[in-house]
């Protein structure tokens, strides 16, 4: 919108504008004669960055703001001007300007421009002192956006790591808690192991008190026998009986001994340092265990027990508790198996759990082998995750192999490995190092 | 008379031969043993015809138990009188020998003048 601006009104303004300072009365009219001027309302787009540009402007009445995007640079008012960046390199407008009020502008075109210019070199003196002011301005107002930035980032980052400090806190707690958990449930599964051998170690304490009991009884009565006796055969014959009995008492008496403490060691927290173990006493004592737990709870269950122990197994050196759990562990998942598929009903089918120790290449090897059900192939490679059971809920916790796992391969850096085929067999193999 | 004890601890064989020492020795009595059930099976096949008139068997022992013995007894040679013996006196196992046939369950430790009866009277 053109508007009707006498020449007179023109030469004031420009008079006024610092880049014509100086600009002799003919250049300042040609100058005047060649401009269009324009009005424009408020909140009007006058140029905008990229726009192609070969006019500037200077401002007659109003105010605009000269703004990238949303971020203002700077205000400017009457007499002054903008857009001369363009106009003198040519470029696409590196800022947009728009108007806060309505505005007047004077549009100066290129070629009015350099005509002056070219008569009057001296105005690029001017040009280069409204540059530098203009640069001048614009580095102070980045500057102070620079620090407010910086201060909102600042401000930002410590916000920040403090959520992070508190985030932390809470991720320690969750930790402690899950520790704990980690503790019951490794506790719970002690328990819940131990708990399948409770009628086991009874019925194997039992067994070796009744002998206690009737062998001491029965010496009683010999003894009163034989103080009435005047046969002297007969009483040697005593004498010897009573020595045998007295020999009995003892031994079951260590037995049942034996089982007691190898109850109390796989419940206790464990040794800081490995002992030498006997891993055949070991694996005899709990594999009789398992067997009479699994006998008391399923009066229906019987099965084969082989052991094929390596007579000059030498002693290792472990952490007993542990691999005692270990053994348990595999010798109450092999009746599991076998009492299973008995339960099938097959006729002919000989329930059988086979162990196994050797000493090859100063590797202990315990083989635990059933003939029961088998691992199917598609769960083989999840049997050692925690938490995984095939067993029906309430019957197993699901740690046991996993734990298992844990206690072979990283407090004695050996091996766990299995090999079943489903339907046939299930044989775990444990490699200790020596 | 004699009287077959199957048991899988070994020493029950000294426990009752002094039990027993003064029957024995009268000739009231002969005691046979069996250390698992497979072997008082064959044994009792080995002594056919026989004058075996009692066993006595253990229930809980690796490989067969006490059970599959009774139930072998009982189908070949339904006369021949079985005793079982336990530690575990629970309902299940006395129910489940009386239903197999058993003539008695005595839970361990044996009350010996009680077996006394059973031998000597029936
Ligand atoms: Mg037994």
């Amino acid at each position: 919108m053109s508007s009707n601006i006498s020449i007179e009104f023109l030469i004031k303004v420009l008079r006024k504008v610092f880049l014509f300072q100086n600009l002799p009365d003919h250049l300042v009219k040609q100058l005047s004669e060649s401009i269009k001027t324009q009005e424009f309302d408020a909140d009007k787009v006058i140029i905008e960055k990229g726009d192609e540009g070969n006019t500037m402007f200077v401002i007659i009445s109003g105010k605009v703001k000269i703004h990238d995007g949303k971020e203002k640079v700077a205000e400017i008012n009457e007499g002054s001007f903008f857009g001369e960046m363009a106009l003198l390199d040519g470029e696409p407008r590196s800022m947009s300007v728009t108007t806060l009020e309505p505005t007047v502008v004077a549009i100066i075109h290129r070629n009015d421009f350099f005509n002056v210019l070219n008569d009057f070199p001296a105005i690029s003196k001017n040009i280069i002192t409204q540059l530098t002011r203009q640069l001048r301005t614009q580095n102070d107002v980045l500057i102070a956006q620079l620090r407010s930035r910086e201060k909102e980032l600042n401000d930002l980052v410590e916000k920040r790591t403090e959520e992070l400090a508190n985030k932390n806190s809470e991720l320690m707690l969750v930790l402690d808690n899950l520790k704990l958990s980690q503790q019951q449930l490794v506790q719970q599964e002690k328990l819940a192991s131990l708990g399948q051998l409770t009628a086991g170690i009874a019925h194997e304490i039992k067994n070796p008190l009744n002998f206690v009991n009737n062998f001491s009884q029965l010496s009683l009565e010999l003894l009163e026998e034989f103080n009435e006796l005047e046969d002297n055969n007969e009483k040697d014959e005593i004498l010897s009986d009573l020595k045998s009995n007295l020999e009995k008492i003892n031994n079951h008496g260590k037995r049942a001994d034996s089982i007691v403490k190898n109850m109390l060691n796989h419940s206790r927290t464990r040794n800081d340092d490995k002992q030498p173990a006997d891993l055949n006493k070991m694996c005899e004592e709990f594999l009789h265990l398992a067997y009479h737990g699994m006998f008391a709870n399923n009066p229906d269950f019987s099965c084969f027990l082989k052991m094929n122990l390596a007579p000059d197994l030498p002693k290792v050196n472990v952490f007993s508790q542990d691999i005692s759990r270990v053994i348990l562990n595999l010798f109450n998942n092999a009746l599991y198996a076998v009492n299973k598929r008995k339960k099938l009903g097959v006729a002919g089918y000989e329930p059988c759990v086979t162990v196994t120790t050797s000493n090859q290449n100063n590797n202990i090897f315990i083989e635990v082998e059933d003939n029961g059900t088998g691992i199917p192939e598609n769960v083989k490679d999840k049997i050692f995750e925690p938490f995984f059971t095939t067993k029906p809920s309430g019957e197993g916790t699901g740690l046991g192999l996993s734990l298992s796992y844990d206690i072979i391969t990283q407090s004695h850096k050996g091996k766990l490995s299995v090999e079943s085929v489903e339907g046939q067999y299930t044989k775990f193999i444990i490699q200790i190092p020596r | 008379m004699k009287v077959l004890i199957v048991d899988d601890e070994l020493d029950v064989e000294q426990l009752y031969r002094q039990r027993f020492r003064k029957e024995i020795k009268s000739g009231l009595l002969e005691l046979m043993f069996a250390f698992s059930a497979t072997d008082a099976m064959s044994l009792l096949e080995e002594l056919a015809p026989m004058d075996v008139i009692l066993v006595l068997s253990d229930i809980n022992m690796p490989g067969l138990t006490g059970f599959d013995l009774l139930k072998f007894t009982k189908e070949k040679y339904p006369h021949l009188n079985v005793v079982m013996v336990s530690a575990y006196g629970d309902a299940e196992n006395m129910n489940k020998a009386s239903s197999l046939g058993a003539s008695g369950f005595l839970v361990k430790p044996i009350d010996f003048s009680i077996l006394k009866e059973k031998i000597f009277t029936g």
